[in-house]
């Protein structure tokens, strides 16, 4: 009896410092990212390396914040973010509520186009649309990187879609009964109650769209309109890479995506749990 | 035959309800992959007029031998890597299953990689990656192991890859989690009962019951790598070697077929072969799906669900 | 099963849509080219020409940090020296985004070129002719360089005016050319091999600590090393290949005797360390791990910059005991600047470009460090003070032993491919011969 009581603490003992171990090497990546922020560049080039900087500057940040605009990338890529935001949110749900509890003919073909467009790689479509945004004269403005989410998102129609189905039909039977029209029934019965997925949503929208890089690298091409991931790109300089710096820059990149995701963890791991298993 | 004929009310309702997405999927979706078929077939840059030239791209393509090594390296992440990634996913994911003081931080942790940016994490990679400077090698060196130039020789490039990839492999570990957490825990109760060890349960019970999730997860992880693209755009051009502007890492061993793509299409400015080597991704791509569906519908069929 | 019909019936849909719409679209023509090289100059602003409000004229550089801001001085000395037009700079270093944006009614007016763009550019009819602009207006074409001028011309007609020369000489550590009792920096490659072998210094693991063989940086590694030996990557032409010529072969052969004497592994950490930390003041030249360097003039600013105590001195990349002449050999490229045909405001275009190349260059030069593409600077006194390496440099550039940029249309893929196949070489992967050859053969399908 004894023995066994050992054996499972030992086992016990043995798991968490497995986890801690693990904790320690996903975290290792951040830490040296903040570490190097603050580190001079003498230190970051020592050799053994030492984790924990020898003297702490904050030269990094002003230096880095100098050499790009720094603010105004963050509200360049706070703009498209909550437009892009916008856009999911208003048509995500409308869509998913056609597919999902209105009874129509097309409603079976549209599935399997959304599960086609889902696969469908962006560097094929990537020339035409911007021959096509560029014969518009839109190109250089963040409409192409905008307009896309007004027209929804595949994978998070889906995730709606799935959402939805689970919602009793008898609500809506009920509604129809009373008179309700569709559109009352959209937005008085099926809107607040998918509050959780539309959270969902909202935070792949976000984080999707503050961290592109492709479709800002390909249609942006004014200093003063760019994002926060093409202002670090300008650290790799040809010459020569300031790591120092562009750790900082990485930090200040990175810090309000770790504070939103911080406050709304919850809804993230539990958004991505529901949308992974129903979808 | 009339209910056929006539439209309900239900009819108007969907299609309106559905019509954005149906133009941004006509606008976005089809008008440029249909033009991007032609384009296929025509030889331009983003300034000239699209020339038709028949299969040609296509035909140089297939002689190319870049374009073979591009889908290779790719074909690498997808079938080497993703697996991995899958793999580290399911057993982190298994090993947070269990009850145990801090474990709302070790999930938040292992999470934490897939929330920030990718350009940001692959610089602090490449910083990491560093023989001399970097901690992947001086952590090594603690077990006396002399490790590699990373991201300079050929051999180790895609292996960085695949550790860039494990550590951020946060969001399928979520799914497969919240799988694991559905399995009804009568099922291993009667399970123990019978004598079933761990492992037994593990594939007996648990893997049956996320089957489905987990071939879900490994299309969604299969499409994303065949559009791997930033990371290996990110490294190559940091690493300042190259003067054509069109480096794909040491030996091209990072060469991945969407880079090659962009290469085509920014730097040689040939916009028609990026167009036909997108057309054949669009064609891989499909087909893979289609077979992973149904061994999707397999899977699912043999855990008995559903 | 369901899922999969209705992922099938997806894909047909997307095929069958794609395949109709692809027949009807043929017809589309988006893209506006030619507009004409006499475009009236008040098209832009609209205002009546003469004292009116100056004409603005967009011009994309990829110069980025403290370089962008040279770059707008140079632009503010312009737009103050007259007033009939105001240039507007951007700094743009994504080199795909002039490609993209040119197409036409966003294209800027003047763009900054390398001699790698002005062929790929002008191979795809994006650029103007300004040896026909310049001879209407009456430009003196003579100030150019000769190699220079050849740079931005194709078929005998200018399309870029150079304003910056690119060569790169040899660096040497003072101190370990000491310790290894040599008073004069090599005069052959012979020479430079053996001074390498004595130079380098393994610790107890085998890595390196100090590096004799000028293996860092990778493109002088590629280039000078190879021009060297008197091999080129194209024949005199400057479009049919020569991969396989004798002279890269000897290159790349004592290239690969020094890194398998020290072990291709660790010189391949050595380099990767050398590239994580260049131009930083831990850069192995700086730090005194470097024996040979080549490297361009810049180097010696980045050493005022970062450690003024390593002691260096320069001297023209050496030849072969076989051709002592090919003596200060070296790449020789320019930065140009160029009228994409699709700029809206060409006068004003032609007048900012022109006068960057004459009037308004040496300034630049001055204040961003750079050789002088054009002749008449060649012995400038201010420009020969203002790096302490300048007058070896100009030297060099005198010898007229400098390689001309390739002219080929598919010049970036030549180049990338030469890049992969030397790869294969260092890392031991090909022989020196199987790799030219498979190359040779790779570069021949190209135009």
């Amino acid at each position: 009896m004894n023995r066994y009581q050992i054996k499972k603490y030992m086992s016990k003992m043995l798991f968490l410092a497995l986890m801690a171990v693990l904790t320690v090497i996903f975290l290792l990546p951040f830490v040296v990212m903040f570490t190097t922020s603050f580190k001079t560049m003498e230190d970051a080039f020592m050799v053994p390396v030492r984790i924990w900087p020898r003297e702490f500057t904050v030269r990094n940040y002003v230096m880095a914040i100098n050499k790009i605009p720094y603010f105004s990338y963050m509200a360049n890529t706070t703009y498209i973010t909550l437009m892009s935001l916008l856009g999911e949110m208003l048509v995500v749900p409308m869509v998913a509520y056609s597919l999902s509890k209105i009874k129509w003919k097309g409603a079976g073909i549209l599935s399997g186009l959304l599960m086609g467009t889902m696969m469908l790689p962006f560097t094929v479509t990537m020339i035409p649309l911007y021959r096509t945004w560029h014969a518009l004269g839109l190109t250089g403005t963040y409409v192409p990187l905008i307009a896309p989410h007004f027209a929804g998102n595949a994978y998070y129609i889906i995730i709606m879609r799935q959402f939805m189905k689970g919602l009793p039909n008898s609500l809506f039977e009920a509604a129809t009964i009373d008179g309700a029209s569709e559109f009352q029934k959209y937005l008085c019965i099926a809107l607040p109650l998918c509050k959780p997925a539309l959270t969902t949503v909202g935070i792949y929208t976000f984080l999707a769209a503050w961290s592109d890089y492709l479709a800002p690298l390909i249609y942006i091409n004014k200093r003063d309109k760019m994002t926060l991931s093409l202002g670090l790109q300008q650290f790799l300089n040809e010459y020569t890479i300031d790591w120092t710096q562009l750790m900082a820059a990485a930090v200040i990149f990175v810090i309000p995506i770790l504070l939103l995701f911080l406050i709304f963890q919850r809804n993230f791991v539990e958004g991505i749990a529901t949308a992974g298993l129903k979808a | 035959m009339r209910k056929k004929k006539c439209i309900t009310r239900g009819d108007i309702n969907g299609l309106l309800f559905a019509l954005p997405w149906l133009i941004g999927f006509l606008l976005l979706s089809v008008y440029p992959l249909s033009m991007s078929l032609y384009y296929s077939f025509t030889e331009f840059n983003p300034v000239t007029d699209p020339v038709w030239i028949g299969l040609e791209n296509y035909i140089s393509l297939f002689k190319d031998p870049r374009f073979y090594k591009s889908l290779q390296n790719t074909c690498f992440y997808a079938f080497i890597a993703t697996p991995i990634n899958l793999i580290t996913a399911l057993v982190l994911a298994s090993l947070i299953s269990r009850h145990f003081r801090g474990r709302g931080l070790v999930r938040t942790v292992f999470f934490l990689p897939s929330v920030i940016p990718m350009v940001a994490a692959t610089m602090v990679w490449i910083w990491m990656f560093d023989p001399t400077y970097g901690f992947i090698n001086n952590f090594l060196k603690w077990f006396s192991i002399d490790g590699p130039a990373w991201l300079i020789n050929p051999k180790t490039t895609k292996w960085a890859l695949v550790m860039m990839g494990m550590w951020g492999t946060g969001t399928t570990m979520l799914v497969c989690l919240a799988a694991l957490q559905d399995v009804p825990g009568s099922y291993y109760e009667s399970a123990q009962m019978d004598g079933a060890n761990g492992v037994q349960r593990f594939f007996f019970i648990t893997l049956p019951c996320v089957a489905h999730v987990i071939v879900y997860q490994a299309i969604l992880n299969l499409i994303n790598a065949f559009q791997y693209f930033t990371q290996v755009y990110v490294i190559t051009t940091a690493s300042g070697g190259s003067t054509s502007g069109a480096s794909g890492g040491p030996e091209n061993s990072i060469l991945m077929y969407p880079l090659y793509l962009f290469h085509n299409a920014f730097i040689y400015q040939k916009m028609g072969k990026a167009s036909a080597m997108a057309w054949i991704l669009m064609v891989i791509v499909g087909l893979l799906t289609m077979v992973m569906a149904r061994l999707s519908d397999k899977a699912v069929s043999n855990a008995g669900g559903e | 099963m369901k899922k999969r019909t209705r992922i099938i019936s997806g894909i047909l849909a997307i095929i069958m849509g794609g395949v109709i719409a692809a027949g009807c679209k043929r017809e589309e023509v988006p893209v506006p080219s030619q507009t004409g090289t006499q475009a009236p100059s008040g098209q832009t602003g609209g205002a009546p020409a003469g004292e009116a409000a100056p004409i603005p004229v967009s011009y994309w550089y990829y110069h980025k940090g403290d370089e962008a801001v040279i770059m707008e001085h140079v632009i503010q000395r312009f737009n103050e020296s007259q007033t009939e037009y105001v240039v507007e700079g951007f700094s743009v270093p994504d080199k795909q985004k002039y490609l993209v944006a040119m197409s036409g009614d966003e294209s800027p007016d003047v763009i900054e070129l390398t001699n790698t763009e002005v062929v790929s550019y002008q191979s795809g009819g994006l650029l103007e002719n300004l040896t026909d602009m310049g001879t209407s207006r009456g430009f003196d074409f003579e100030v150019f360089d000769a190699p220079a001028a050849d740079n931005n011309s194709i078929g005998g007609q200018m399309y870029g005016f150079p304003i910056t020369s690119v060569i790169i000489q040899m660096f040497y550590n003072k101190d370990i050319l000491e310790q290894i009792n040599e008073a004069e920096p090599p005069k052959t490659m012979e020479e430079l091999y053996d001074m390498a072998l004595r130079a380098t210094t393994v610790d107890a693991d085998g890595n390196i600590d100090v590096l004799g063989y000028p293996l860092f940086p990778l493109a002088s590694a590629r280039q000078e090393l190879i021009y060297a030996f008197g091999g080129t990557w194209v024949a005199e032409d400057g479009v049919t290949p020569t991969a396989d010529s004798q002279g890269i072969l000897d290159s790349l052969r004592m290239n690969l005797e020094f890194r398998n004497r020290y072990g291709i592994d660790k010189v391949q950490k050595f380099v990767a360390t050398g590239n994580t930390n260049r131009y930083t003041p831990q850069d192995i030249f700086f730090a005194g791990k470097q024996l040979f360097r080549f490297d361009g003039p810049w180097l010696a600013n980045q050493i005022t910059d970062n450690n003024p105590d390593v002691n260096f001195g320069v001297a023209m990349i050496p030849g072969t005991e076989a051709n002592p002449e090919l003596l200060g050999v070296s790449r020789y490229e320019n930065t140009s600047l160029g009228i994409p045909v699709g700029a809206k405001e060409k006068e004003g275009a032609y007048a900012f470009a022109s006068w960057f190349a004459t009037e308004g260059v040496k300034d630049f030069l001055l204040e961003i460090g750079s050789l002088p593409a054009n002749k008449t600077l060649f012995d400038d006194e201010e420009l020969m003070a203002c790096n302490e390496v300048f007058p070896s440099f100009m030297e060099a550039l005198k010898t007229g032993n400098g390689v001309p940029s390739l002219k080929m249309a598919d010049t970036a893929q030549y180049t990338s491919l030469i890049e992969e196949y030397l790869d294969y070489v260092y890392n031991g992967t090909k022989t020196p011969e199987d790799a030219m050859n498979e190359l040779q053969k790779a570069a021949s399908q190209l135009r």
